[in-house]
Parts: structure tokens; C-alpha cells; sequence
């Protein structure tokens, strides 16, 4: 679940272009741990407070990946 | 929580500034230099009588750069010190004068010059992010740089939007702080504002750098120092106007990784200021004029809050009511603060409440204030303290 997040307007850091959201997500797994992580997949608009993702790996090369979220509405796989 | 019992035995004697602005073309050591003889002669001492050192930031620790300590002993003409230590991190950049207020109090230096100096970052992009913070990680940084999240903004963004969220309040919040602070500048011919006013439309106008914060709602980077001599309360009697310092805060709250906090909502300001007032009689009403952190602006209504001057989520209004206009019962960033006048880290803050007790605020002096404020600080970062003449 999004406990906060952050539409961010203007580049930061090298190699990653705005608009990019970034969120700190709250497993139901893991009470207490939570992860600082990138939203795709949706509107930075659609993103909300609360709003129930999903983890999806974006595979830099075999042995590097960085873990993201993606919104979802189905409620039997969510973080 | 205690600090010790410092009421009433370290005073500041003196603060100075450099030049400020936005392209002095000056290296952080001669910006350095100057604020600190501006302190020295503010304070009526000379560089023989300096018997400790301390300066933020360091040159290896954080991501802000300033001279380092042995450059500025030299150029400063110091002699054999009692007691030195540069600083990286800690409560929230006031650990070199907080160090430097117990390095006194324990008897292990008379005169201690705390210097803030720094020249603002030229180069944006001074943390890898993307792919490259990911194939080369690097401390805690490996969690957030990844995401385009290094620091500063986006950080502390998320904070402000939880907090939004949970009181039902909205960026007009943040458009209180911003607009008074940028009224205030204009008082201040050093302030990077100074002669350019903000509307409330042009607030709403600034673009989103991270939502909620527009560019407007982060402090404005610049070139400067700024300094402030501090001695024993009994040596500080032969000085002119010393100011008293009643007592200090610094703690961590529950978590020092920002992303482990448990309530976004408050920060470790609540903690810091629990330190605070538990070590002194005087109640928040009591204070005259409070500089207030405005590195962000959210910040400012946190402090607000976790100090006590307001309610949990009313310090919007606490703000746009004018109560902490020069002319209200609480000023706040009187200088115009880092959104109007420029970033100076904490130290600016101790030195704008430090003059405001000894009648130099100039435009934007209160009146006859007797209790000041100076805070500093975001997440688990907090530092404070409470002034008296």
C-alpha cells in the first residue's frame, strides 16, 4: 500500500527523467518496513494514499534489478 | 531527556556574516574567513582569545561541502586549541554549535568560533541516480537514489504529503510560509529575495518540483557564511549584550533512517523539542521571537507544531493568520529565513535570533524581544535552542 509519495517535476539525479512518482510502500508482510520505490505503469495523477500496488522487477542486467510498484485493483495479490 | 544542565552557562557573544548571494565567485575558505572576523569583531575579541574550533559542514561526510577546518585555522591566524571537530551530520547541522555549547559547559574551551560556510552546488546532479546508483550502491543511499529520490526535495515531499493528508489541509499551507517569508526578505538587503516580492499568484504559478513543494517552496541555495562566538556565561559578562543560552534540544526520535519513521506527519523536532522545554521553566508562550527552519516549508508548520506554538495540523492557519508576522505574537523567520534570504543551514537561524536579542536586526527587528528561539532541521534530523537576555 502507498503511505506517501511524490510526483517529481525535475531531474534529480542522473539517468532518471521526470515526471517520476516516487513512494514509500507498505508491505502487509512486513509491518513497519517500508520501501522506497517508483510507481509505474499509471498516470502520475492516479496515484493516491493508500492505493493498494504490486512489485514488478525492472531487470538492469543479469545481475543488477531494482524492485517497482505498480497500482492494481485486484486485491488478492497486493503489497 | 536531558542536556545536562546548560541553562545559563554558555552565552553567544558575537555573530557575523559574509557576503551572501547567489554567484560570489569566492571559495568557501574566504567566505569563511570573513564571517568569522565578523563575529570576533561583533563579539569585541581577537583571534588570540579563540581557544576552540567548529565548523559544519566538513568536507568528507556530507553532501554539502565547506572549507576545511585546518584551512580555516590557519587563515584565521588560531593558535593552540583546547577543543575542535568539524561535522558532518548530526542534529541537524546545529551539531557544531550544540557540541560546542557542551565542549564549553564541560570546561573543555573558553572561546569557541562555530563557522558555517559554503558555496553552493554548481553541478545538480552531485548524487548518481538510475541505473548507476543501482549497479553502484552506496550506503543508505542505495535505497533512495535508485528511485531519483538522493535527498532534499523528494524526501522530505513525501513527508508533507502525508501530512496533508492525514490533517486534510493543502498547499495553501505551504503558500503561507513561502509568501511571509518573501515578505519579510524584502526588509533584508542581503536577502536573496531582497526587492523581488512574491504574489500569491506567482506561488501558485511556480512549477511542482515535487509534489506538493513548488521551487519556490525550497530554500534558495547560495553562497555564504555566517558565524557565532560562544564563551562562558561568567566571561560573557565583560562583553557587550551577551545572550544567554536557557537550554537545547537534539534528539533522534525513534528512528535516524528517515524512511523507518514511524509518523510522517511529525518529526524529530517533536522529540527535540520535548528536550527542550523539559530543561528550562519557560513555556512556549514566553517566547518573543522564534527563527523557525524554513529549509522546506512544510518544515516551518512541523516545527510549529512539534515546538507547541500550535496545534497538530493548524499551523497553516496558525501561519496565514499573521501571528507570526514581525508584527504578530510570535514572529517567525524575521530575516526572510532560507526561503527569502538565502540557505545558511542552522546557524543562520541561531545568528538571526542572536541579533534579534541584541537589538542589530536592523528592518526587521522585533520589539524588545527577551526570549528567542533558533531551530533547524527535517525528519530525524532536529536541533534547537532557547536564548534569553
Amino acid at each position: 500500500m502507498i503511505h506517501t509519495f511524490t510526483v517529481v517535476g525535475r531531474q534529480f539525479v542522473d539517468g532518471l527523467e521526470p515526471p517520476y512518482v516516487v513512494a514509500m510502500v507498505e508491505l502487509d508482510e512486513a509491518p513497519g518496513v517500508r520501501l522506497i520505490a517508483n510507481i509505474v505503469g499509471s498516470a502520475p495523477d492516479d496515484v493516491r494514499i493508500g492505493a493498494a500496488v504490486r512489485g514488478v522487477f525492472q531487470v538492469l542486467d543479469a545481475e543488477v534489478g531494482l524492485l517497482d510498484f505498480e497500482l492494481v485493483r485486484d486485491e488478492s495479490s497486493v503489497a | 531527556m536531558s542536556t545536562g544542565g546548560i541553562g545559563g552557562r554558555v552565552s553567544i557573544v558575537g555573530t557575523g556574516y559574509s557576503e551572501v548571494g547567489r554567484d560570489t565567485g569566492r571559495t568557501e575558505g574566504s567566505l569563511a574567513v570573513e564571517a568569522a572576523l565578523a563575529a570576533l569583531d561583533d563579539a569585541g575579541l581577537g583571534a588570540a582569545e579563540v581557544d576552540g574550533l567548529a565548523v559544519y559542514p566538513d568536507r568528507v561526510s556530507d553532501p554539502f561541502e565547506g572549507p576545511t577546518i585546518g584551512y580555516l585555522h590557519h587563515a584565521l591566524g588560531l593558535g593552540e586549541l583546547s577543543w575542535w571537530q568539524a561535522f558532518g551530520t548530526g542534529p541537524a547541522q546545529l551539531a557544531p554549535l550544540l557540541q560546542a555549547v557542551y565542549a564549553i559547559a564541560g570546561g573543555g574551551a573558553d572561546v569557541v568560533l562555530v563557522v558555517r560556510a559554503h558555496v553552493r552546488q554548481r553541478n545538480p546532479f552531485y548524487v548518481a541516480g538510475g541505473r548507476a546508483a543501482a549497479e553502484n550502491p552506496s550506503g543508505a543511499l542505495a535505497f533512495r537514489a535508485p528511485y531519483g529520490a538522493p535527498g532534499g526535495a523528494p524526501r522530505l515531499a513525501m513527508w508533507a504529503q502525508r501530512y496533508l493528508h492525514v490533517y486534510g489541509r493543502t498547499d495553501a499551507d505551504l503558500a503561507a510560509v513561502v509568501l511571509q517569508c518573501r515578505d519579510n526578505a524584502q526588509r533584508n538587503p542581503r536577502a536573496a529575495w531582497y526587492g523581488k516580492p512574491l504574489t500569491e499568484a506567482e506561488y501558485y504559478a511556480s512549477p511542482h518540483i515535487a509534489t506538493p513543494f513548488r521551487i519556490v517552496d525550497c530554500d534558495y541555495p547560495v553562497d555564504g557564511a555566517v558565524a557565532v562566538v560562544l564563551t562562558r556565561a561568567d566571561r560573557a559578562a565583560d562583553l557587550e549584550r551577551p545572550v544567554q543560552i536557557e537550554s537545547i534540544g537534539h534528539a533522534s526520535g525513534p528512528s535516524i533512517e528517515w524512511e523507518l519513521w514511524p509518523d510522517l506527519t511529525s518529526m524529530a523536532s517533536a522529540q527535540t523539542a520535548a528536550q527542550l522545554w523539559s530543561s528550562t521553566s519557560i513555556t512556549p508562550a514566553e517566547v518573543d521571537v522564534a527563527e523557525i527552519y524554513d529549509g522546506f516549508s512544510w518544515l516551518t508548520l512541523a516545527w510549529l507544531e512539534d515546538l507547541g506554538f500550535c496545534d497538530r495540523g493548524d499551523a497553516g492557519d496558525f501561519v496565514a493568520s499573521g501571528a507570526t508576522r514581525l508584527d504578530g505574537r510570535l514572529p517567525i523567520c524575521t530575516d526572510g529565513g532560507q526561503l527569502g534570504a538565502g540557505r545558511l543551514h542552522g546557524l543562520g537561524k541561531v545568528a538571526t535570533a542572536a541579533r534579534q536579542l541584541r537589538g542589530q536586526a536592523e528592518r526587521w527587528q522585533v520589539s524588545h524581544p527577551e526570549v528567542a528561539l533558533a531551530c533547524a532541521g527535517g525528519g530525524s534530523m532536529a536541533g534547537a535552542l532557547l536564548m534569553t537576555v
